[in-house]
């Protein structure tokens, strides 16, 4: 479920090969520059109502990373699943 | 320290006059001038153990860290030249400088490696030494190199020796490696540092990659050469800068236009930082809109003030006690400048003409390349192929540029390099790229392209194997597919028609 979220903000964002999956780099593989991440991960957090710190986004390397950072900050109840 | 006649010397003496002083800040790590003259010396050592050469060319792949700044002195204490590259270049690219430059030895981030195996095993000669801590077979560990004490490295090194080469995008479609000696690099630093007035007890954060000449002159060699401090930031997020300027309290701050607006969008949010500590702001890479300045000013009352800085020649810089807005400020003391025509003739005041600098600033020359220098050089002027105008009290305002360049949030891309990864395509008969404007980034690459007879593929095909081949932010954003390109009388693409 996390992972279709983030899929469909991907998708309106970038151009890429093959499917999303944890493994995805986000500068390599969806050619994103400094300037794309903000806006991708500010969609994120209105999409899954929490907030990310300036220390998490800077380990953000893959979707699975920025997947570990949602499924620890979505309200307990809220289970999302990861896929 | 006018005596001093190389980079690496004016930090030991840095480091001899405030040994205890932090110099830079990093995530939890912060590093005193001595620990880092001390660090310099000791890779320098290993890099002199490991067969590096004086005038030896090392090519370094790394983004914003502690370990570049460490590595860039040690590489100039061992009498090598760096080539510093843009860690968001492709495996094609990176290849073709190591074998532009002749480089043998190769520092990077152990992340990096995978993207450069088809060049390993293709350049046997390779030496590389890898940063990030794990063992592998035939790489040899950055970290051990730093543990090892050495006695002084003491290796002669003059102010004509060479200190960097600095790939820029080539209009034929191939970087070129542009030479600055020792000289250039200390000449070029006090001068900004004097414009600017930057004091010892100055703070800046590093933001731009240190890959970039601007960000190495702005971010890392003033700080050092005057006692100062940075803080550097891995990469560019807004509010991470913002909460930077505030805790650390950052005093000068430089950045391109694309991050100053993308500042004052996130400033514009619910976010209140104070940002009282900043004194100056210097913007480069591309053109700021005076919109950006009146708004950045109107709202801080801090002078943000313009710089041009070919990696050849940086020539001017605003004054922040006297900014005219739209103007990159006069020439560095010691720099001449004017504008010619086509003849090469000096156009008067106010006349628009391409922009031509003169002084201890312009470098030595492109490597491998003595046609493309004379050029460049000719009647001993760096001809930048800038379009620009000089008015009465000597500020210069950049109007356009006299080469086919687009300015991708500070970043020179030449539409020639990403024409022949287009062409390099089999479905592709002909392209032509431009540049489309492009609200962050003020511009970005849009490529036309004709299909060979019978070819039928999707636009984001070439998009994806842009990517492939060249760094992202020089692909193209938006290809569109046409049946023919407009053409002048002469056959020549009318990109004009395209815009």
């Amino acid at each position: 479920m996390i992972l279709a979220k983030i899929k469909k903000i991907v998708d309106q964002q970038f151009i890429y090969e093959g499917e999303l999956n944890e493994r995805t780099k986000v500068i390599d593989d969806l050619g994103a520059d400094s300037l794309d991440i903000p806006v991708m991960v500010n969609a994120i957090e209105d999409e899954f109502a929490i907030a990310i710190s300036n220390e998490e986004l800077f380990k953000i390397r893959t979707i699975g990373d920025l997947m570990n950072i949602i499924q620890d900050k979505i309200p307990e109840g809220m289970n999302y699943g990861k896929c | 320290m006018g005596n001093v006649k190389s980079v690496d010397r004016i930090l030991s003496k840095t480091a001899q006059i405030l040994p205890d002083k932090t110099v830079m800040y990093y995530e939890n790590e912060s590093i005193s001038y001595s620990q880092l003259d001390k660090e310099v010396n000791n890779l320098a050592q290993g890099l002199m153990d490991f067969g590096l050469k004086p005038n030896e060319k090392v090519a370094l792949v790394l983004g914003n860290c502690p370990n570049f700044v460490r590595m860039y002195f040690a590489i100039l204490r061992a009498a090598g030249t760096v080539v510093p590259l843009n860690p968001l270049y492709k495996a094609d690219e990176i290849h073709y400088i190591l074998n532009d430059a002749k480089v043998k030895l190769l520092i990077i981030d152990q992340e990096l490696l995978p993207m450069i195996r088809e060049v390993r095993a293709e350049k046997s000669d390779l030496n590389i030494i890898a940063i990030g801590g794990r063992k592998e077979e035939g790489i040899v560990s950055f970290e051990e190199l730093l543990k090892k004490e050495a006695e002084p490295v003491d290796r002669n090194v003059e102010e004509s020796d060479l200190a960097v080469c600095l790939y820029t995008s080539g209009t034929s479609g191939r970087p070129k490696g542009a030479l600055l000696s020792h000289g250039n690099l200390i000449f070029i630093t006090y001068a900004l540092i004097t414009r600017m007035d930057i004091r010892e007890d100055d703070h800046n954060l590093c933001v731009i990659p240190l890959s970039h000449a601007f960000s190495q002159f702005t971010n890392m060699l003033m700080p050092i050469f005057i006692g100062g401090s940075f803080t550097i930031l891995p990469r560019f997020i807004p509010n991470a800068v913002l909460s930077e300027i505030a805790s650390k309290k950052i005093s000068y701050f430089c950045a391109v236009p694309a991050m100053y607006s993308a500042l004052l969008a996130a400033l514009s949010q619910e976010h209140n930082y104070d940002m009282s500590s900043l004194r100056i702001c210097l913007s480069g890479g591309a053109p700021l809109s005076v919109e950006i300045i009146k708004e950045f000013t109107k709202r801080y009352g801090i002078p943000l003030v313009e710089g041009s800085g070919p990696s050849e020649a940086v020539a001017c810089i605003g004054s922040y006690q006297a900014i005219k807005p739209g103007s990159v400020g006069p020439a560095l003391d010691g720099v001449n400048v004017k504008v010619v025509n086509d003849h090469d003739q000096e156009l008067p005041q106010g006349e628009i003409g391409e922009f031509c600098v003169q002084g201890p600033n312009v470098m030595q020359g492109y490597l491998n390349l003595p046609e493309a220098t004379a050029e460049a050089l000719r009647g001993g002027w760096f001809h930048t192929g800038d379009l620009a105008k000089i008015d009465e009290e000597g500020y210069v305002y950049i109007v356009g540029r006299k080469k086919d360049m687009i300015l991708v949030g500070g970043m020179n891309v030449y539409p020639g390099e990403v024409e022949q990864c287009l062409f390099n395509h089999p479905q592709v008969l002909e392209a032509a790229v431009i540049g489309s404007p492009d609200k962050e980034r003020g511009e970005v690459p849009k490529a036309f392209i004709v299909l060979k007879r019978q070819e039928s593929a999707e636009p984001k095909e070439f998009i994806l194997y842009c990517r492939r081949h060249l760094a992202n932010y020089k692909c193209p954003r938006q290809v569109v597919i046409l049946a023919s390109l407009p053409k002048n009388p002469t056959g020549k693409i009318d990109k004009k028609q395209l815009a």
